[in-house]
């Protein structure tokens, strides 16, 4: 199979093969803001109103997994919307964390800041060789993080030295560097990518399946701490019946 | 004291700010903590971008002073500062790197956990938390022992059961990041600082506000107004 789809639809769009959900991001930078969490969380509703689906791939297409957050629509938004913002990318987080069937974050480039976050809420990350790069600049551009989005990365994160360099310096990683670390599972080329990322969720996968119920479950007790932190802000709360 | 402030000296290369500990042992009493505290005041008023610490002879730091500390009285022992100096370089404003030059046990371990890098010389000297040995708890440092040292076998053989490693084995353990002979310890230090800071070093503001909200539970531990040293009376 081929492992970019240079036929897809330019947005948010699920693409299904047998069992396999495959959400493309074909939005240039595919950067967060309140309308494309909207789409991603209509593509997800997709993927989880399949009953056949047992896999869920993320990737881009293109030079960008996710460079983060839209930071310039942010920056014309007021303190409300800024606020609102926050509280629908907690919402996707934990969604994402707790996501009912095995998910796998195929990064197929840049991810940056908030893309970061983004694949570390899925359970396996693989990643593509020779182009892309992975960092937290927020040291760089003097932007720091959230408290509680720096627990879950820490919780995330296989070492306290990995989190100095990778949260603290805003070191960045070619795919080989964070195979070292523990943060991807499998590294290749980019035209295996989709393929690596589907047989790294079938390893998971196993012979029996999972209920779904019980994987979400599963996932929020694991979770617990870093969901704890997001549900208990102020921005959470104010968005939290909201659809 | 300035005969003591002598031994806590600062020299400056570029802009890294190096802090050379000159007194023995090394170890921590409330002369000494003043002594270095004066040190770092001075290293923050300037235009530094990293620090470096590094002791002299066969110590890097032994710890508490424990002879000056059982002289003391209830009221002395009480304003010993040690916590808030872990705090204080937990949180300091640039990249720290201790240059762990010999032993370096307990509350000098805890104080070289408390840097962002840590490079040690080979052959000589031993890295340990031997608390355990002593029969002591690290009471208001636990926190900063569990976000420094790796959870699993490595946190179970160096904090609990206090193993004693050499440079090769704590360099295996992930919480030395760089070990080589001492006469090539301060280049090493310096190495890793001019790597660590790139082309423009960093904002301190953001800095400290990183690792205020990384190492949370061990700034909030060892904040001011919530200090639990070690029972002294145990002495």
């Amino acid at each position: 199979m081929a492992g970019e789809s240079t036929s897809c639809p330019p947005g948010y769009s699920v693409e299904f093969r047998d069992d396999v959900a495959i959400l493309w991001m074909n939005n240039g930078e595919n950067r967060f803001n309140i309308d494309t969490i909207a789409e991603i969380n209509r593509a997800l509703d997709t993927v989880e109103g399949s009953s056949l689906t047992r896999i869920l791939i993320t990737t881009g297409v293109g030079k960008f997994y996710s460079n983060g957050f839209d930071l310039n629509w942010l920056g014309n938004q007021g303190p409300e919307i800024n606020e609102e913002f926050v509280g629908r990318l907690y919402k996707l987080w934990i969604r994402l964390m707790t996501f009912p069937v095995p998910t796998v974050a195929a990064i197929n480039g840049h991810c940056y800041a908030g893309g970061g976050l983004f694949a570390l809420c899925h359970d396996h990350r693989v990643m593509r060789t020779q182009r892309g790069w992975w960092c937290f600049p927020e040291i760089h551009i003097k932007l720091p993080f959230r408290p509680e989005m720096m627990n879950l990365l820490q919780n995330k994160l296989s070492s306290p030295a990995v989190a100095r360099d990778m949260l603290l310096f805003g070191k960045k990683y070619v795919a080989e560097d964070l195979l070292k670390v523990d943060v991807v599972d499998d590294i290749c080329e980019q035209s295996s990518l989709i393929e690596v990322a589907i047989n790294r969720a079938r390893t998971t996968l196993g012979k029996d399946n999972y209920s779904r119920d019980m994987l979400t479950r599963m996932k929020e007790d694991i979770n617990n701490n870093s969901i704890e932190r997001l549900v208990s802000t102020p921005y959470y709360q104010a968005v939290k019946s909201k659809l | 004291m300035p005969e003591l402030q002598d031994k806590y000296r600062v020299e400056f290369v570029g802009d890294v700010a190096i802090l050379r500990m000159n007194n023995g042992e090394n170890r921590f009493s409330s002369p000494t903590i003043t002594a270095i505290n004066k040190a770092l005041d001075e290293i923050e008023k300037s235009d530094a971008k990293a620090l470096i610490t590094i002791g002299s002879g066969r110590f890097y730091s032994n710890g508490i002073d424990l002879k000056w500390m059982s002289q003391q009285t209830a009221d002395e022992a009480l304003k010993f500062a040690l916590v808030p100096l872990v705090n204080r370089v937990l949180t300091f404003p640039m990249p720290t790197i201790a240059a762990i030059n010999g032993h370096c046990y307990a509350g000098g371990a805890i104080f070289a956990l408390a840097h962002d890098y840590r490079v040690m010389r080979t052959r000589q000297g031993w890295f340990c938390l031997p608390e355990i040995h002593l029969k002591l708890t690290f009471s208001s440092f636990k926190h900063v022992i569990k976000c420094k040292i790796p959870q699993g076998r490595v946190f179970t053989d160096m904090a609990v059961f206090g193993k004693r490693y050499t440079a090769e084995q704590v360099k295996a353990t992930g919480v030395v990041d760089d070990i080589t002979e001492m006469a090539g310890l301060m280049d090493l230090a310096l190495h890793m600082a001019k790597q660590c800071l790139g082309k423009s070093g960093y904002d301190r503001e953001t800095l400290k506000i990183l690792k205020t909200d990384l190492y949370e539970d061990a700034v909030k531990e060892t904040s001011v107004g919530n200090q639990q040293l070690f029972n002294i009376a145990k002495l």
